[in-house]
């Protein structure tokens, strides 16, 4: 460094040096052109008194012209002013006309003298002068005296003005500017004065620059003298074509002034020239010295200035010199850095480390010396494919860089990544030397991305989709996997989520669009969460269900998690089936009887299925049957919570339905149309679910009775009396022997009791709302078994009192009504009845509603109706197709329901009676009458007893207009006025008697003889009643089963009342009272003691 | 004492909402069974809360219960009001939440459903 900038130093002192001396070199220069050029004036000199010379002629010559061209155009005529003095003669003088012609004459003849240069100017004058005197003396003292004063005065004036006029016209002839009409002579005398000018001008600048000012002032005195400044007006005047009157005699004066100027000048010029030049000569050398003088002194400043100056740069020089040993530190630092931190290496061509960083060393663990030298595949991972090496090489030799992730391992055998660039070095001819490679340390790296993919790989095995999108519901990078099966796409970026989610359901992309807008839209973090739960939370696609779960990660950022649940779902609607089993089992468990019972009815259905098919009815008719039984057993087995075979007998009515919609309809196809149906399967799959659980042998216990334990332990305990007794009494073996009988029988409210359940079940399923009800009445009151399917179609009354009778809570609550519905059921029995009633707090039923539903499905016809009682237009609502719903469910509504009460009513031949009243309710009142099974009962003799009474009323209800208003049984009976016995002859000693009182017999008498005089026929009275008294025992023994074909009717007899009281106190009797308005009727039934059965 | 407003074309609805809401508490100052007697009896008694169906019959240009919400809303910025709703009603809902309604019952109403809601509006503790 040193060494460099002494040499910049001595370089440049040298320079400074040569620098100095050019000055010097240049005025040396100079100076010999300015002596050459002193010289050069010396002839021009010369020259110049020629041109003086020269000058003074051309004034000469130009005053011989001037002079010349005066002369000639100074009396040339001006036509103009003529002009105007004959036209003021004509006008102000016409009668001097003839005078002033004369004058004119006199006028135009000097004129042309004038012209002719035949006067001078002087003469011209005076001519001019006499003419008009004598003119003037003319016109005032002339021919015509006789003007007045005034006139004179006119004349006066006038002439004065003319003299003016004339003068003027006189002088302008003689110097009239206006003589320079000629204008070619003009333009040669303009020109030739304005050459004179410059020529002027030119000498006078030559004299200033090569005369001494001595000399020049001399000459400029002179050619600036008045005489010429005087003569260069006078000729200015002429040029500018002024109206001037020159004065005459100062301009020839002048003139012989400037002649003699001009001697003067051209003897001083004659004399003083050879002065003029020597003088110019010595100004020249003096010239030439002082630039000289000049020259030296400038080189002698360079000199002095050029050191400064060189000292001046040095020092800049040291000083960037210590700018640039600065650098070079940094430079060196950043070295240093590069060295530390910066992998770098160079090899030479066959791939030997000639060069390494510190930061190599550090990184692979070697020293520099270990590595420098060696081959560069040191830090080579045997990991690493050959084929990278391959390419590496094929690459860097070919002169490109070669760029990779390049996996190395240090001298411990640990592994690092690295990312490599490698290019080729050339030296300066270009030709390749080596190889220098740069890495950088991706270790870390390439760790967080193997991390990165962990946590994805995890996002993707979570089987969890989890999604994220911005406020345009476009979906944002980065998705699991399971996100692409769920929603059956091949990528999802950029899509909109809304479509991607909802593809089945319009209403929920609706729904989570406006809701997920307007999550990102409000600022209230309440409203958002409000929002968010509003939003659908489930969806399907294709087969998969899957939930969606959102969460806001940011203001306009929304996650979700979608998880599939169709297993789960699945498993969700087979445990509600098994559930449904359970349930099922359940129930046939407890109910075991009454389900034995259903299932051979079905089997017995399904096996008989042609008996149901009369082929002497018509289709229609066949398809009506057929259809109430599968109704029935439709709810029968939906009761028993039969699973598959309620669904299978629902799809069947509704196959058959649409069956029977067709024309050519044929009962045998029906018949197949059932037979091809799944029943029998789908009832066998019940039947297996209930064996799994209840066991194999649950259905051959079909014929065993199920007997309650009390019930049991009673009837052994009363057979071991029996046969402990030494004689059996009969009594004792009937009771026994009914309480037998009794085992077959059912407790009707236990029958009854799933109804409280099930309604509630229906109320629900038709949106209505009851309060919880329970079968009231005595568990003890038993019926038959053939009663049975009567009780289990009552459900049809059930569900009609809900589906028509109970409001809905909204009408309920603004009729005033309590907002539940009442549903009651209570059962009560006497003698000869079972009661069922079946009660509602509904709307009750409308009479002309069913009127017009009946007209409306041609049930009756207008006038039927119109003679209809009441009880009859509620009957109407048991006729098939009353109900006329179009849409069915399981549970009613294809026209069957009520029908198919009244069947059954058929069959066991009770009745029902319906009372309603509007807004109310409505009642359903069944009677069943208890069956005699058997002489052998118990309580035969009051069976039979009661048969009569019952006869008896029976009786009064089909033929008396009265209505009973009491019956009163187990009293004590009274004798009335008129009496009647007869004795039922058979084993049976039974007498039956009936006694009324007067108001009764006379009702009896008119119903006998409406139109008899009762006075003429009081004798029959006694008659009449035995009468009365034979129908009602023919009616009670009519009504008995065959075993009681031994009662016999004896012909009526009188007794004593005394002897009837005796009968009765000893013996088993039973005694009725009918009390009516119209009197009472007294019946008395005596059993004999001792009778022999 | 919070008053509360029950808006509802159904009476059961009201009935319903009354019992449990007096069972908890709160005073029901008024009842109406549409929209735009909810308005007037909104200015009239000014309550703390009104539980609003959100369909109801049009009546004078009020055609639900969001209609009413707004008006309320215009009424009174701060007015509480909390849509009582069924199931498929969604987009409705977000829409009343966002004109200003503080939530929402979804029918059928139980007392542990306005329990929650009273809860959030800070009503009851």
């Amino acid at each position: 460094m040193k060494d460099s900038s002494d040499y910049i130093k001595k370089s440049y002192s040298i320079n400074l040096f040569v620098l100095s001396l050019i000055p010097l070199f240049i005025t040396l220069v100079l100076g010999y052109f300015n002596v050459k050029a002193s010289l050069f004036d010396m002839k021009e000199s010369d020259r110049l008194k020629q041109n003086v010379y020269d000058l003074i002629s051309e004034f000469y010559e130009l005053y011989y012209l001037q002079n010349e061209s005066f002369h000639s155009l100074a009396y040339i005529y001006d036509q103009k002013n003529q002009e105007e003095l004959n036209e003021l003669f004509e006008i102000k003088f016409p009668y001097m006309y003839h005078i002033t012609k004369d004058s004119n004459t006199q006028i135009q003849n000097l004129r042309q003298n004038v012209l002719q240069k035949q006067i001078s100017a002087d003469a011209t004058l005076e001519s001019y002068s006499n003419l008009l005197s004598s003119f003037i003396l003319n016109i005032i003292f002339g021919t015509d005296k006789y003007f007045s004063n005034i006139e004179i005065y006119t004349q006066v004036q006038n002439y004065k003005i003319l003299l003016q006029l004339y003068e003027n016209f006189a002088l302008s002839h003689l110097y009239g500017a206006r003589c320079l009409y000629d204008t070619q002579s003009k333009q040669e005398y303009l020109s030739q004065i304005k050459s004179l000018k410059q020529k002027k001008q030119i000498l006078l600048l030559k004299f200033e620059q090569n005369l001494s000012s001595q000399s020049y002032e001399i000459f400029k005195s002179l050619i600036m003298s008045k005489e010429f400044t005087a003569f260069e007006k006078q000729m200015d005047a002429f040029l500018n074509n002024k109206k001037m009157v020159i004065d005459q005699k100062a301009f020839f004066e002048n003139k012989e002034k400037l002649n003699d100027k001009l001697f003067e000048i051209n003897n001083y010029m004659v004399g003083k020239i050879d002065t003029l030049a020597d003088d110019l000569y010595a100004k020249s050398v003096k010239d030439l010295y002082i630039i000289i003088a000049l020259s030296f002194l400038l080189s002698f400043f360079s000199f002095v200035f050029g050191f400064k100056l060189k000292n001046r740069i040095l020092d800049k020089f040291e000083k960037n010199l210590q700018i640039i040993n600065a650098k070079n530190k940094e430079i060196d630092t950043l070295l240093d850095q590069v060295d530390k931190y910066v992998i770098i290496s160079q090899t030479d061509l066959k791939g030997k480390i000639i060069y390494a960083t510190q930061a190599f060393c550090d990184i692979s663990g070697y020293t520099k010396d270990e590595l420098i030298g060696k081959s560069h595949n040191l830090v080579r991972h045997p990991d690493v494919p050959k084929e990278v090496f391959e390419d590496m090489w094929k690459t860097i030799q070919s002169g490109n860089t070669w760029e990779h992730e390049v996996l190395n391992k240090n001298k411990n055998g640990e592994s690092y990544w690295v990312y490599a660039k490698i290019s080729q070095n050339k030296d300066v001819q270009g030709n390749a030397i080596g190889y220098t490679s740069i890495r950088q340390d991706i270790t870390e790296q390439k760790r967080v991305q193997a991390l990165h993919n962990q946590v994805n790989n995890l996002l993707n095995n979570s089987n969890e989709g989890f999604i994220s999108f911005e406020k345009n519901l476009l979906v944002k990078t980065g998705y699991s996997k399971e996100s692409l099966r769920i929603l059956n796409q091949d990528q999802l970026e950029n899509k909109n989520i809304a479509d991607l989610l909802f593809v089945q359901n319009e209403n929920a992309k609706e729904v989570f669009t406006l809701g997920i807008n307007n999550v990102f839209q409000t600022d209230d973090l309440y409203s958002k969460e409000v929002i968010l739960s509003l939003l659908p939370k489930e969806s399907q696609i294709n087969n998969i269900i899957f939930t969606i779960n959102y969460t806001l990660i940011s203001a306009d950022e929304c996650m979700i998690i979608l998880e599939d649940v169709t297993d789960k779902k699945m498993l969700e609607e087979k445990i509600e089936y098994e559930n449904k089993i359970q349930k099922m089992i359940v129930v046939i468990a407890t109910r075991k009887f009454e389900f034995l019972e259903l299932k051979s009815d079905f089997e017995r259905f399904l096996e008989n299925l042609e008996d149901y098919i009369d082929e002497k009815l018509d289709v229609c008719k066949n398809f009506e049957n057929i259809s109430k039984v599968l109704h029935t057993f439709k709810g029968l087995f939906a009761q028993e919570e039969l699973v598959n075979i309620t669904h299978a007998i629902h799809d069947l009515e509704t196959k058959i339905q649409e069956y029977s919609q067709r024309v050519d309809v044929c009962s045998q196809e029906l018949i197949k149309i059932i037979k091809d149906s799944p029943l029998q399967s789908e009832f066998e799959k019940d039947l297996a679910l209930i064996k799994k659980v209840l066991g194999d042998d649950f259905f051959d216990s079909k014929n065993m009775l199920s007997i309650d334990e009390k019930s049991f332990k009673d009837f052994e305990g009363r057979i071991l009396n029996l046969l402990y007794k030494n004689e059996i009494k009969k009594d004792e073996f009937k009771s026994v022997v009914s309480l037998f009988l009794n085992l077959n029988q059912k407790s009707l409210k236990h029958l009854l009791d799933i109804y409280p359940k099930r309604v509630k079940n229906i109320a629900q399923r038709l949106k209505k709302e009851i309060h919880d009800f329970y079968i009231q009445g005595d568990p003890t009151i038993t019926i038959q078994g053939s009663y049975i399917p009567f009780v289990q179609s009552l459900v049809h009354v059930f569900r009609n009192m809900i589906d028509h009778g109970i409001e809905d809570c909204e009408e309920r609550i603004n009729l005033g009504k309590d907002p539940l519905g009442k549903i009651s059921c209570q059962i009560w029995e006497d003698k000869t009845s079972i009661y069922i009633e079946v009660k509602d707090d509904g709307r009750g039923i409308d009479l002309e509603k069913i009127k017009a539903k009946a007209l409306e499905n041609s049930l009756a016809s207008k006038e039927s109706l119109e003679n209809m009682s009441q009880e009859e237009i509620y009957n109407l609502i048991f006729l098939k197709n009353f109900s006329t719903k179009e849409n069915t469910d399981l549970l009613s509504g294809r026209g069957v329901g009520l029908n198919v009460i009244r069947e059954e009513l058929k069959n066991i031949d009770a009745q029902v009676q319906v009372s309603s009243k509007l807004k109310e309710g409505t009642t359903f009142l069944f009677k069943l009458q208890k069956k005699v099974e058997s002489f052998l009962q118990n309580d035969d003799d009051e069976n039979l007893a009661k048969a009569v009474f019952q006869s008896t009323k029976n009786f009064m209800d089909d033929n008396l207009e009265v209505s009973i208003d009491d019956i009163q049984t187990d009293i004590q009976y009274e004798c009335s006025s008129y009496c009647s016995t007869i004795k039922l002859k058979s084993d049976l000693n039974v007498f039956a008697t009936i006694s009324v009182d007067e108001e009764m017999i006379k009702t009896f008498y008119n119903l006998f003889f409406p139109n008899g005089n009762e006075e003429e026929t009081s004798g029959m009275y006694n008659d009449i009643l035995d009468e009365v008294l034979n129908t009602i025992l023919g009616l009670a023994i009519n009504d008995f089963p065959p075993n009681y074909k031994s009662l016999e009717l004896g012909t009526p007899i009188s007794l004593e009342s005394t002897v009837l009281n005796t009968l009765n106190k000893n013996n088993l009797s039973y005694a009725y009272k009918i009390v009516t308005k119209q009197g009472e009727i007294n019946i008395l039934i005596i059993f004999v003691k001792g009778t022999k059965w | 004492m919070v008053k509360i407003m029950i808006v509802d074309d159904m009476s059961i609805l009201r009935l319903t909402l009354k019992n449990i809401l007096v069972k908890l508490g709160f005073e029901v100052v008024a009842e109406a069974s549409n929209g735009f007697d909810a308005i007037n009896l909104y200015e009239k008694h000014k309550p703390d809360l009104v539980t609003m169906d959100i369909t109801m019959p049009g009546v004078n240009g009020i055609k639900n219960g969001i209609d009413a919400l707004v008006k309320i809303k215009e009424i009174n910025s701060e007015a509480k009001v909390v849509m009582v709703t069924s199931h498929g009603e969604e987009k409705m809902i977000i829409d009343a939440i966002s004109k200003g309604a503080k939530g929402y019952i979804l029918k059928p109403v139980t007392e542990d459903k306005v329990k929650e809601i009273l809860k959030r509006l800070n009503f009851l503790e």
